[in-house]
C-alpha cells in the first residue's frame, strides 16, 4: 500500500529515501521494469538518445527476474548519479511502456507520476522474501533475479537496423569512414583510391586514405583465419560512393565513436556513441548486418601511398617498347639454338590433342598426376611441371630461357640478355609464366591463379576456352535481390480463399 | 496456379515484389496441385533453379527441389502469415485474423522433416524469410496525408504533384524484426519453423523467437546438416553461438520452450550437450586462441561472450566424460592435451564468472548423464 508524499516531508517508512531540493522523493537508485526485450531495447535506446549511458557506469544492471506471480521480466537497475536524470529515465520508461521505482538496496518504490507529484512512500515494509521487491500503485511485487545481462552482450547480439532502402543508394557524408576489403581486393582498391587521391585537384578537398592489413580479426577462433584489409578514407567523392556500397566485398562502415563504426545504410537499435564505455578502448567493433567484428589490437594504418603496389610492364608492352626507342630498343626473337640446354618443363596440347592426353592421364603415375599443373588455353591445354616433364610426347615441348619464361625446345631467345632482366621487364613475376609459343607467334602470358593441378582438372571435363584465360563456369541463379511485401486489394470478400477448408467457418 | 507460383512463390526464393492476397486454406493446396501441369514452364524452370541455389549453399544437390504438395502447403502457410498484416484484415486482433491464422496453422502443420533431403528442400523455400520486408509509403498533401502499406499508392493520389504539394515518404520495415509477427500467427509461426528448422539452426543468434533445441533437433539427427549447422556456428563465433545455445538449452531442459517442438529428454539433452562439445572440438582442432591470458578474479571478464558456454562444458565435462568426449577420440596425443587446454581454460572462465549458473547446468549434465526416470518393463501378475 503506498501514500502520497506531501511537500515538505522529511520522514519516510521506506529505508534510504530521501528529498531533494525540491521536495520530490528519490533513493539512491532507479528500477525500470519493462515486460519483454523489445521494451527494454527501445528504453535503452530512448535513454541513449538523451543521456549518455557512461554516466551511468557502474552500477548499470540489466537483469531477468520472476515475479511472485510467475512472470519473467526485465528490470534496469541504474544510479542516481545527478537531479535530473530520475525525471528522463521515467519519461524514456513510460514511453517505452514500462515502469519506473526509486529505491536502495532491495527495496524500491514507484517513482512519482501526475498523481503524486511528489512521489511515494510505502505505508509499511512487508517482511517479504526476494532479491528485488518493487512496491507500486496497484501491488507489491518480489521479485527473484535469475540471469544478468551486461549492457555490452546486449549491444552485440542486436541486429542492425536498415536506415535506408536498398536499393536506393547508399550516401554518407564527407566524414572518415571505413572500408573493409577481402584480401584479394585490398590491392585493386588501394591502387584506385591512390589514383584518385593523386588525380584530385589540389586544394583543401582532397581524398586522403590509409589501410592496414587486419590479421585474426575476432575473437572467434575461425574468424582468426581470414585476414582483410581495412582501409580509412576521408573526403571521398560522391562519385565513388556507388562503387564502393555494390562492389562484393566491399564493406563501408560509418564510424559512430573512435572504435566502433556501423555499416552504411543501418543504424543500430541504441545510440552507440552514449555507449562508449561498454566497448573496449584497444579493439575496433565494426557493425554489420552479418554480425559483428572486433579488430584487436586496433590496426596501425599505413598512408596509401607506402601501401601501394608498383607493378611490372605486361609481356605484351615489352614487345611493343622498341617502337618508342627505335635507334636502341629491340624486340625478342627466337631462333634456333641447336641441342637443348635444360630439361623440358612444360608442353602446349593444341586442343585436338587432348583426348591423347585424357588417355594418357590414365597411365601418369600420382606424382605426376599432383605435380603437373594445367591451364586450358584458346590455343590449346599448357601442361606445366615445377622441374622436369616427363610421359607426354606430343604438344610443343618448352624449355626455361629464364624462370618462368617458357621457349620451345631448341630455341633460345635473342638477344641474349640476362634471365634476371628478362623475368623483370616479361612481368613472369608472381607466379605467372610467360610463353613464346613459335618462332613469329606474340608470346602470352598465363596468370598464377589459371594453372591448377592436373588431378583436379581431370576430375572435371576439359572444355575449349571462351577468350584465352580459364574456362568459365556454368553461372548460378542470382538470388540477393531483397524480397518485398506488395499487399494486393482483396475485394469485398476477403476469406473467400478459405471456404472449404478444416477451419472454423 | 500460376500468379501464386510466379507472383508470390518465386519473388520469396529469388527476390522482388511478392504479391500477398486472400489467404487460401487446406483446400486450395489439392486446387493448385491439380492445375500443376506447368513442368514446361520458364517460372517452374526459375523456381527450380534459384531454389538449388540456395539448397547448394547447404547441401550438394544433385536434383532441384520439387514443388510437391509439401512446399505448396509451405509455401500457402508463409502467405497467410504475411496476409495478417494486410490492411483489408483489419489488425492482427480481428476475428478475420483469427481465421486466417488458423487456416495457416493447418496449412504449417506437417511435422519436422523426415530426411535430411527433405530438410534441405523445405530449407530452399523458406531460406529468405528473414529479409523479407515491407514498404510503407505516406503521401503527404495540402490537405493532408495518406499511409499504404506494402503497396504503391494510386495515381489519384499523387496526382498534380505541384499544385498540390505532394510528398511522398516511403519506409522499409523487415517483417520478422520490426513488423513482427502478429499474436493470433505466433503459433502458426512457430508450426513452420517446426516444418523448416534448418534455418532457424543456421541462425542461431537471433533474438525473436529465440533458437529453441525443440525445434533444431530433428535436423541436427542429420550429420551432414549438423556439420553443416555446426561449421554456421564457429564461423559466427564459438563463443557467441555457444552462448545463444547454451542460453537455449537451459529453457530446452527445463520444459520452458514453446510448443510444438519435441520435449526434452535424457537422450536428447545429452545429444545436445554433444554438439555443444562438437563446436568446441572444432575450435580446437581448426582454430587458434588468440592469447592464453590467465584469468584473475579482480579482472571481470564477464562481459565477454562465452561464459555460459563455459559453464556449461564445465558441468557436462565433471558430470560425465563421454559427454564432452567422443568415444573414437585416444586419451593421449597432441589432440587430446589440446581439447583438455581448452577444458580446463573453460573451468576456470566458469570458476571465475558463472558459479550462479553452474548449479542449474551440473543439474542438465546430470539429467543427460544418469536419467532420474528409465523405461522399466512391467510384468503382469497373477
Amino acid at each position: 500500500m503506498l501514500q502520497r508524499v506531501v511537500f515538505g516531508q522529511t520522514r519516510f517508512n521506506l529505508p534510504g529515501l530521501a528529498a531533494d531540493a525540491r521536495g520530490v522523493v528519490v533513493g539512491r537508485q532507479l528500477a525500470a521494469r519493462f515486460a519483454a526485450i523489445d521494451r527494454l531495447v527501445a528504453f535503452l535506446r530512448l535513454l541513449s538518445a538523451e543521456q549518455s549511458i557512461d554516466d551511468l557506469q557502474p552500477g548499470l544492471r540489466i537483469v531477468y527476474a520472476r515475479g511472485g506471480a510467475g512472470t519473467r521480466e526485465a528490470i534496469v537497475q541504474m544510479p542516481i548519479v545527478s537531479p535530473g536524470l530520475a525525471d528522463v529515465v521515467a519519461h524514456a520508461a513510460r514511453l517505452a511502456g514500462g515502469q519506473t521505482f526509486t529505491g536502495t538496496g532491495k527495496q524500491f518504490v514507484q517513482y512519482r507520476d501526475a498523481r503524486a507529484p511528489f512521489g511515494y512512500d510505502v505505508a509499511a515494509l512487508a517482511d517479504v522474501a526476494g532479491d528485488l521487491v518493487l512496491h507500486g500503485t496497484e501491488q507489491m511485487v518480489p521479485y527473484r533475479i535469475e540471469s544478468e545481462m551486461p549492457l555490452a552482450k546486449l549491444l552485440l547480439r542486436l541486429s542492425l537496423v536498415r536506415a535506408a532502402r536498398r536499393g536506393a543508394g547508399a550516401s554518407f557524408s564527407d566524414g572518415p569512414i571505413y572500408v573493409t576489403a577481402r584480401r584479394g581486393l585490398g590491392p585493386m582498391l588501394s591502387a584506385y583510391l591512390h589514383r584518385a587521391a593523386v588525380a584530385a585537384p589540389a586544394g583543401g578537398g582532397e581524398l586522403r586514405a590509409s589501410a592496414a592489413l587486419c590479421e585474426g580479426a575476432t575473437a572467434s577462433a575461425f574468424a582468426n583465419a581470414e585476414s582483410f584489409w581495412l582501409f580509412r578514407v576521408e573526403r571521398l567523392p560522391a562519385r565513388m560512393h556507388g562503387l564502393l556500397t555494390r562492389t562484393p566485398g566491399l564493406d563501408v562502415f560509418v564510424p559512430v565513436t573512435d572504435n566502433v563504426a556501423v555499416a552504411a545504410g543501418y543504424r543500430h537499435p541504441i545510440h552507440l556513441g552514449s555507449c562508449r564505455g561498454s566497448f573496449p578502448p584497444d579493439r575496433l567493433h565494426l557493425f554489420s548486418p552479418g554480425g559483428v567484428t572486433e579488430v584487436a589490437p586496433l590496426p596501425v594504418l599505413a598512408a596509401i601511398e607506402d601501401v601501394v603496389r608498383v607493378r611490372a610492364p605486361e609481356a605484351r608492352a615489352a614487345t611493343a617498347s622498341p617502337r618508342a626507342r627505335p635507334e636502341l630498343a629491340l624486340s625478342l626473337r627466337l631462333e634456333a639454338g641447336g641441342a637443348s640446354s635444360g630439361p623440358t618443363v612444360a608442353a602446349l596440347i593444341p586442343w585436338k590433342r587432348v583426348p591423347w592426353l585424357q588417355r594418357l592421364c590414365y597411365a601418369l603415375p600420382t606424382s605426376a598426376l599432383r605435380n603437373y599443373r594445367v591451364a586450358p588455353l584458346e590455343r590449346g591445354v599448357l601442361v606445366r611441371a615445377s622441374e622436369v616433364l616427363e610421359g607426354i610426347p606430343f604438344g610443343t615441348l618448352f624449355e626455361l630461357a629464364a624462370p618462368d619464361v617458357l621457349v620451345p625446345v631448341g630455341m633460345r631467345l635473342v638477344p641474349a640478355v640476362s634471365p634476371a632482366l628478362l623475368v623483370d621487364r616479361l612481368g613472369a613475376t608472381g607466379g605467372a609464366t610467360v610463353v613464346f609459343p613459335e618462332r613469329t607467334g606474340a608470346p602470352f602470358r598465363v596468370p598464377a591463379e589459371a594453372l591448377v593441378p592436373l588431378e583436379l582438372r581431370v576430375v572435371g571435363a576439359l572444355a575449349p576456352p571462351i577468350d584465352d584465360t580459364m574456362v568459365n563456369r556454368p553461372r548460378a541463379e542470382s538470388v540477393t535481390d531483397p524480397v518485398e511485401i506488395e499487399n494486393r486489394p482483396m475485394g469485398p470478400m476477403p476469406l473467400w480463399g478459405l471456404r472449404g477448408s478444416g477451419s472454423e467457418g | 496456379m500460376r500468379p501464386f507460383v510466379s507472383d508470390f512463390l518465386l519473388p520469396v526464393v529469388r527476390g522482388g515484389p511478392a504479391h500477398v492476397g486472400r489467404p487460401m486454406g487446406l483446400a486450395a493446396v489439392a486446387r493448385l496441385m491439380r492445375d500443376l501441369p506447368l513442368n514446361d514452364d520458364a517460372v517452374l524452370a526459375k523456381l527450380d533453379a534459384c531454389r538449388s541455389a540456395i539448397a547448394l549453399r547447404v547441401s550438394p544437390v544433385a536434383i532441384p527441389p520439387p514443388l510437391d504438395e509439401t512446399s505448396m502447403r509451405l509455401g500457402l502457410a508463409l502467405h497467410d502469415l504475411l496476409a495478417l498484416g494486410h490492411p483489408a484484415l483489419g489488425g492482427g486482433r480481428s476475428r478475420r485474423a483469427e481465421r486466417v491464422a488458423a487456416a495457416a496453422l493447418e496449412l504449417a502443420s506437417i511435422g519436422a522433416p523426415p530426411t535430411a533431403r527433405e530438410a534441405v528442400n523445405r530449407h530452399s523455400l523458406l531460406a529468405r524469410l528473414p529479409e523479407i520486408v515491407r514498404v510503407d509509403r505516406t503521401v503527404h498533401y495540402w490537405l493532408g496525408r495518406q499511409t499504404f502499406l506494402g503497396r504503391k499508392p494510386p495515381p489519384r493520389v499523387t496526382s498534380m504533384p505541384r499544385l498540390r504539394r505532394v510528398r511522398i515518404e516511403e519506409t522499409s520495415r523487415s517483417w520478422l524484426r520490426e513488423i513482427g509477427i502478429p499474436v493470433v500467427g505466433r503459433q502458426a509461426f512457430l508450426a513452420l519453423n517446426v516444418a523448416s528448422p534448418l534455418g532457424e539452426a543456421l541462425d542461431p543468434l537471433r533474438l525473436d523467437p529465440p533458437v529453441a533445441w525443440g525445434r533444431i533437433l530433428p535436423v541436427l539427427r542429420f550429420p551432414t546438416l549438423a556439420r553443416v549447422v555446426a561449421g554456421q556456428a564457429v564461423a559466427a563465433g564459438v563463443d557467441r553461438s555457444g552462448d545463444a545455445l547454451a542460453d537455449a538449452l537451459y529453457r530446452f531442459a527445463s520444459f520452458h520452450d514453446a510448443p510444438p517442438g519435441i520435449d526434452a529428454s535424457p537422450d536428447s539433452v545429452a545429444f545436445a550437450l554433444r554438439f555443444l562439445a562438437h563446436i568446441v572440438w572444432l575450435d580446437v582442432l581448426f582454430g587458434g586462441r588468440a592469447a592464453d591470458k590467465t584469468e584473475s578474479t579482480e579482472i571481470d571478464h564477464s562481459l565477454e561472450p562465452g561464459v555460459d558456454l563455459a559453464v556449461m562444458m564445465t558441468a557436462a565435462a565433471r558430470t560425465a566424460r563421454t559427454l564432452v568426449w567422443p568415444a573414437d577420440v585416444p586419451d593421449s596425443g597432441d589432440l587430446a592435451d589440446a581439447f583438455r587446454t581448452r577444458l580446463d581454460e573453460l573451468a576456470s572462465r566458469a570458476q571465475i564468472h558463472g558459479m550462479p549458473r553452474y548449479a542449474a547446468a551440473a543439474g542438465i549434465a546430470e539429467l543427460a548423464a544418469s536419467p532420474a526416470t528409465a523405461r522399466v518393463t512391467l510384468q503382469p501378475t497373477v
